[in-house]
């Protein structure tokens, strides 16, 4: 409230002389918008229809009303340059929150790295460099396959017949196993993936171009198990290939 | 975006689309636009701040709870902004209560009434308010706010703004008396 404004008028009272102002003409303004609630509506409607001076002063609103009106309209509006500028500083804000976002995406990969055991990380790793090696031999093999004569394929490709024959495992690596680890033990057996990592982080491996003897497959997945911390499940694949 | 509600709007506003600001903006730009003029009696300045009242309606959407009216919104949003740029006058060394209560004298009323009939003296004498009573019959007449609504906006009690208008009309009689126009009221 400012030192202008008088005490807020009290309850509705006979015209008291200019200082004081009936509670009805502080109504009629609304009256003239339709802004009035419902029970001052029905309370002003009563008085202009038993008072002919007060529909009168009402009639003073309402011209106050329609010059307000005109000298806003007169006004004009913002123009175009204030729009693009509007818009200008809205588009450097969505920049802005996409550089945030994307920081923000970072640091939660980052915190998320960073909880993890230092076993779970490495086998984490270790995914991650099999399946950068297998997208390098596929690039490779691509790359190198020519239309003629003998060409360059991937264990992981399976370009070849003959990688859907044979005798197939399941594999899942200990999380603490390192590639070299992997590397020697698949030499060894003479194993090589062919898939993976499929959900759960189960690869395929090709034990054998050809069908083995469940006995002797059930032999070389024994000894891929008999490696301490190198699997965490290892499993024959039907012989029937893919 | 055209059939959604100003409260709409605004939600997707708070989710940053781009879009809804702009429906938003080509709602109620020139309302506002017209608001701040007739305070600031500044239309370059009013530009600006149109831009940022509506700025502020971008970063800020998200604490639009709907307890008033976007409308409302908005105006009080411009009002807060008007009044700070009027503080920051340097020209102006009258305090800022003291400086929205000051009339326009540009025109006295005798040479209000040889400009024009009565109608257009009636226009000048509105112009020729404070900003203080600008401010309330605008809010009024022109962006038909309800008492409530007009408090909000103000920030100040329902029934001061009952008498804040009374007091702006029996002003707008007196500067109509003194260019020769008795309006018997109030």
């Amino acid at each position: 409230m400012t030192p202008s404004d008088p005490p807020p008028s009290g309850p509705p009272s006979p015209p008291r002389g200019p200082a004081a102002p009936d509670d009805l003409d502080l109504l009629l303004p609304w009256r003239t918008t339709g802004r009035l609630d419902p029970a001052e509506a029905e309370r002003v409607a009563a008085a202009l229809a038993r008072d002919p001076d007060l529909g009168r002063r009402l009639a003073l609103a309402e011209a106050e009303r329609a010059e307000t009106v005109a000298v806003n309209e007169a006004l004009g509006a913002p123009s175009r340059g204030a729009r693009d500028a509007l818009f200008a500083r809205i588009d450097s804000d969505l920049a802005q929150r996409g550089r945030r976002s994307t920081g923000g995406l970072l640091a939660r990969l980052g915190g998320a790295l960073a909880g993890l055991s230092p076993p779970a990380l490495a086998g984490l790793g270790l995914a991650a460099c099999l399946v950068i090696l297998a997208q390098a031999g596929l690039l490779a093999g691509a790359l190198l396959r020519g239309p003629a004569g003998p060409g360059y394929e991937t264990a992981s490709h399976g370009g070849d017949p003959a990688a859907g024959a044979g005798s197939f495992a399941l594999v899942a690596f200990a999380p603490a196993a390192t590639a070299g680890q992997i590397a020697e033990a698949l030499r060894e057996i003479g194993a090589v993936i062919v898939d993976g990592p499929r959900p759960g982080g189960l690869y395929r491996l090709r034990l054998a171009a050809e069908p083995l003897a469940p006995a002797a497959a059930e032999a070389a997945l024994g000894r891929l198990r008999a490696r301490p911390g190198l699997v965490q499940f290892a499993s024959l694949e039907a012989a029937a290939g893919r | 975006m055209s059939d959604l509600s100003d409260a709409d709007l605004v939600a997707r506003v708070a989710r940053g689309d781009r879009a809804a600001m702009q429906a938003l903006y080509g709602r109620h730009a020139t309302a506002v636009y017209r608001f701040l003029v007739r305070i600031l009696r500044d239309a370059s300045r009013a530009e600006d701040l149109v831009s940022d009242v509506f700025f502020d309606v971008w970063q800020q959407a998200g604490r639009y709870e709907g307890r008033a009216s976007v409308t409302t919104w908005l105006l009080s949003i411009a009002r807060f902004k008007a009044l700070s740029a009027l503080r920051a006058r340097s020209h102006a060394e009258l305090e800022p209560e003291a400086a929205e209560a000051v009339p326009d004298e540009a025109d006295t009323p005798e040479t209000v009434l040889q400009k024009a009939g009565k109608a257009e003296a009636l226009r000048r004498c509105i112009a020729g308010l404070s900003a203080e009573h600008r401010m309330v019959v605008d809010l009024v007449y022109y962006h038909e706010r309800s008492v409530e609504e007009v408090a909000q906006v103000l920030a100040i009690p329902a029934g001061t703004v009952k008498t804040r208008l009374f007091h702006a009309r029996k002003r707008l009689s007196e500067l109509l008396l003194a260019a020769g126009i008795d309006r018997g009221w109030p």
